[in-house]
């Protein structure tokens, strides 16, 4: 019986034991609960969507920016192809069908084929479709045209360099660095000390060996000479202030 | 009186199993749910106070580099800002020397959401010279709210008061963007 009394005292005692324990919980629940909504009520809601919405913006600047449009290149480059005696009457030029259309009259019809060559030259312009070509009563010839051209080489600025001109060996890349200028320049020196060697190896003893010949050998020399061309000039050159 | 004793006994006992089953049994399932709950919420506190800090953080560097963010917002706008367009072209119009004689804009069918942005299509006319046209298509692309001109249609107009110089009719199509 005692033992009874003190299994279901204990079972109370746990019970209360839980009770006070569940509800210390609640507590800390309902202050959790508080803390969330003070700390929703801290947000500034405006700022954080000014950092989201720039966060979006600058995502998009990147691929924008690279995809850039320059219409400015694109005619800059139509104008410098363009031949003194073309007129043009009229344009539609357009990005989406990168294709530019147009109607021009020209002097005569060699003017509209040198017209097409030059627009050949380019390696932007990919294709050139001559719609209709037609003789003014003025004289002139009447043409319309159609240029395909390469977007990226037309109209897009940005250049980018192949993979492997990253990775060039050393001496190339001093190659690289040097202008073209310099290089033209080191060549036309080479090639001028190039020739001063040759003149001084070939041609002067050729002319110290004529200078001792005799009289007679000379004159026939001279006749020898007298229609040669390239080192012969050059030996000719030498001989004629010889006095025979 | 030994017998009754022990089936009290025995009531009290099935008393307190009963108890224990109804009352604890219960208060334990319930414990660990408000446990559960407040492991959750205390989780979401420390979420929310990180997110806070960063937020802080990152309105300092927004502060810092405010400049270079009213480029980047001029670029790319939260809202179409029409105004800022209309004033925008007809300044470098003006600027470029040609009169601008029409502007329309309309909300492009392709819109470059997946991208992050919407596309707006500025159709537009100016009247003037080819090398002011030049000068205005520099000018154009160096703003700095991105104008991408996909059309351009020139044809010759009337003649100027000495019949020397050709005014050109330019008409131009051009998409810009907006943040969505």
């Amino acid at each position: 019986m005692v033992w009874s009394l003190v299994f279901v005292f204990l079972v109370m005692g746990f019970y209360l034991g839980l009770m006070f324990y569940k509800n210390s919980i609640l507590s800390s629940l309902t202050q959790a609960d508080e803390q969330l909504a003070a700390l929703e009520k801290s947000r500034d809601k405006n700022l954080e969507q000014k950092l989201l919405n720039l966060k979006g913006q600058l995502s998009v600047v990147g691929p924008l920016i690279s995809s850039h449009l320059f219409w400015s290149q694109g005619l800059s480059k139509i104008q410098s192809l363009v031949q003194p005696q073309v007129q043009f009457k009229s344009v539609n030029a357009s990005s989406t069908a990168a294709k530019i259309v147009f109607q021009a009259t020209a002097a005569n019809y060699t003017t509209v084929a040198k017209q097409i060559a030059a627009f050949y030259a380019d390696d932007s312009i990919t294709d050139i479709v001559l719609n209709k070509a037609s003789s003014l009563p003025t004289g002139r010839v009447d043409f319309t045209m159609q240029l395909m051209f390469d977007l990226n080489k037309f109209l897009v600025k940005s250049i980018k360099l192949p993979e492997q001109t990253k990775e060039l060996p050393e001496q190339t890349k001093e190659l690289k660095e040097l202008p073209a200028e310099t290089l033209l320049e080191q060549w036309a020196r080479e090639l001028k000390e190039g020739v001063a060697e040759a003149e001084k190896k070939i041609i002067e003893p050729v002319v110290g060996k004529v200078k001792e010949l005799p009289p007679l050998v000379l004159r026939f020399g001279r006749f020898l000479f007298s229609t040669g061309s390239g080192i012969f000039d050059k030996i000719r050159s030498k001989l004629i202030p010889i006095s025979l | 009186m030994s017998m009754n004793k022990g089936l009290i006994a025995s009531i009290i006992f099935a008393a307190g199993v009963f108890a224990f089953f109804v009352l604890v049994l219960p208060e334990f399932t319930s414990i660990n749910n408000a446990r559960a709950a407040l492991k959750t919420r205390q989780a979401l506190i420390e979420e929310k106070n990180a997110e806070l800090k960063k937020v802080t953080e990152l309105n300092k560097q927004y502060k810092i580099r405010q400049a270079d963010i009213d480029k980047i917002i001029v670029f790319m706008p939260e809202q179409k800002r029409i105004d800022q367009i209309v004033s925008s072209i007809q300044q470098i119009a003006s600027q470029a020397g040609l009169s601008l004689a029409e502007i329309t804009t309309a909300g492009s069918a392709e819109t470059g959401e997946a991208a992050g942005y919407k596309k707006m299509v500025i159709g537009f006319n100016v009247v003037g010279q080819y090398p002011s046209f030049l000068n205005f298509l520099k000018l154009l692309e160096q703003n700095l709210r991105l104008y991408d001109i996909f059309e351009i249609d020139a044809s010759l107009t009337t003649s100027g008061a000495d019949g020397a110089q050709n005014l050109v009719n330019f008409s131009v199509k051009l998409n810009t963007y907006y943040l969505q």
